[in-house]
């Protein structure tokens, strides 16, 4: 199985009669199994191509294949989406949260229900099934949303600053948890993130965008094996990849970036 | 043997003694919740204003064929629940109030929900729903007399007219609730028409739902009411204007408090109904 954007741009008409372009000749493939980070300066598109691989959005040019196959639209078995602002619905509770997508897929209860309650021990929440959202903290919450993807058992994870919620310290506790489950289900999945240590902690690949339009402007590989432990932080790699990133993404070299694209 | 405790109550900051001077009364006004403080600030209010009425009108110093008095107001109440008459209007007006709210809400969500989904919809019509909801619904009476005739159901359609704007309005606001991220989600989770319908849009408008009936149940009964005390179509409100005109004031009275007791147990059950419903929502 293989992710690939082509020739991908998405241009958006603004109401002055300009063109803004949002995204501009985006290449890149994905493998099975692969973890890739996006990251880049804000506003840069990173949301805009995740939306656009999970068929959110519809690209002005190019084309997004899964298996070789177009992605014309949503299609949560194919690829499922992990959103930052974790988007449960607080009429529902934690189980049939988890399990919206299964429903809207037509999968009989009893079915959705045990997928349900497969995902959410997978991810430590079985004794909160029956509670309501709003019981629910901001990490307990991201770990519905990610169940709720889970349960799809889809192609692809599409993550959106999944974490960029969280306080510093659950957003590393869940951070290291979801990799380590990810990592051990042999789950393909394209995060965007600010964090330069969450790009390069969970990444087999880091897809560093420069600013608009976004472009592709590097693409770094992390060759430690995954999953990571926390000791990984401590190491030459580590500290060496930070600061490539850093250098990067500073606002000065931002531009340069983009120039060196053109080039 | 007995023994006392010694120790010398703790000071303030000013160095006063707090705990010896402070009366028991005091203590335990200030152990109660502020719930229960405010009920009990409401009835020795309430029981001073009856106290001073009753001396008031007792003296001389307020027209007792005016004004009544609690006493005879009290006493007046099982004469009352004993008159056919009476036991007639209350059916009568009750029954109407319930028959009109279930109008009134009916066609207020439905509308409401048409204007909630077509956007066209909702931008010619909700302005003037706006506008009737700020007009005194009385101005509509005579109206009402012209298209309907002098009975009983016209009383019901007014009193559902009175109730559906609010019922509208509060709908159509409602769908302003609806998060533009639980829409994503849905569309990201592939979610058809039927599915967005009923696992979002329902959902996420039921408080505008929930505040629309009970807007409507209160038109209807106000509606009600007013045609009656207007009209002579008979209920609550006629015999509230015949005691009116006949000065029996200790009847007027009673009959207005069992009105406004039955609005308050109105209100107390579909509070508890809505809480039931809506238990995924915050309490507070």
């Amino acid at each position: 199985m293989s992710l690939i954007a082509k020739n991908l741009s998405v241009t958006y008409g603004t109401g002055s009669g300009r063109e803004l372009v949002a995204l501009d000749d985006i290449n890149f493939e994905i493998a099975r199994g692969e973890f890739v980070t996006i990251i880049g300066p804000s506003g840069c598109g990173k949301s805009t191509l995740l939306h656009c691989l999970g068929g959110m959005l519809k690209p002005s040019s190019g084309v997004v294949t899964l298996d070789e196959e177009p992605i014309r639209g949503p299609d949560a078995r194919r690829a499922a989406f992990v959103f930052q602002d974790y988007t449960l619905l607080p009429w529902r509770q934690v189980l049939q949260n988890a399990v919206l997508g299964l429903r809207f897929d037509g999968v009989p209860k009893a079915k959705a229900n045990a997928k349900g309650e497969e995902m959410l021990a997978l991810v430590g929440l079985s004794d909160f099934r029956e509670a309501y959202p709003r019981e629910l903290s901001g990490g307990m919450q991201q770990r519905v949303a990610i169940a709720r993807a889970m349960c799809m058992e889809p192609g692809i994870l599409l993550m959106d600053e999944p974490f960029g919620a969280l306080d510093e310290q659950t957003r590393r506790q869940l951070g290291f948890e979801m990799a380590r489950m990810l990592s051990e289900r042999d789950s393909t999945v394209v995060m965007v993130t600010h964090s330069l240590d969450e790009a390069i902690m969970w990444a087999d690949r880091i897809l560093v965008m420069s600013a608009r339009p976004g472009r592709i402007a590097k693409e770094i590989r992390v060759t430690a094996p995954r999953p990571r432990t926390h000791d990984y932080i401590a190491t030459e790699e580590f500290a060496a990849l930070r600061s490539e990133l850093f250098t990067l993404l500073d606002q000065d070299n931002v531009s340069d970036l983009a120039e060196s694209v053109d080039r | 043997m007995t023994t006392t405790d010694q120790s010398p109550a703790r000071p303030d900051d000013r160095g006063q003694p707090v705990v010896a001077s402070t009366p028991g009364i005091v203590r335990r006004w200030h152990s109660l919740t502020l719930r229960s403080q405010s009920r009990l600030v409401l009835v020795l209010v309430l029981v001073l204003v009856a106290l001073v009425w009753e001396i008031a009108s007792r003296t001389g110093l307020l027209n007792a064929q005016f004004v009544s008095r609690p006493t005879a107001i009290v006493a007046s109440i099982p004469e009352l629940l004993a008159s056919e008459t009476v036991r007639a209007a209350v059916i009568a007006t009750v029954a109407g109030v319930l028959v009109a709210a279930v109008y009134g809400t009916v066609i207020g969500i439905v509308l409401g929900y048409v204007m909630g989904f077509f956007a066209i919809i909702r931008a010619a019509f909700f302005g003037p729903a706006l506008f009737l909801l700020s007009v005194p619904k009385s101005i509509f009476i005579p109206i009402f007399l012209v298209f309907f005739g002098l009975n009983r159901e016209t009383a019901i359609f007014y009193g559902a007219f009175s109730g559906f704007i609010y019922v509208i309005v509060n709908v159509v606001a409602g769908f302003d609730l609806i998060r533009e991220q639980d829409l994503r989600i849905a569309k990201a989770f592939g979610a058809k028409i039927h599915h967005r319908i009923l696992d979002i849009v329902f959902p996420a408008t039921l408080p505008g739902v929930f505040a629309g009936i009970w807007y409507g149940v209160k038109g209807g009964l106000q509606g009600i009411l007013i045609f009656e005390f207007f009209v002579s179509v008979g209920g609550l409100g006629a015999l509230i204007t015949q005691y009116s005109n006949e000065l029996r004031t200790d009847r007027v009275f009673a009959l207005t408090l069992g009105m406004a007791i039955f609005a308050i147990a109105l209100g107390a059950i579909w509070t508890a109904i809505e809480r039931r419903l809506a238990k995924w929502r915050p309490q507070n």
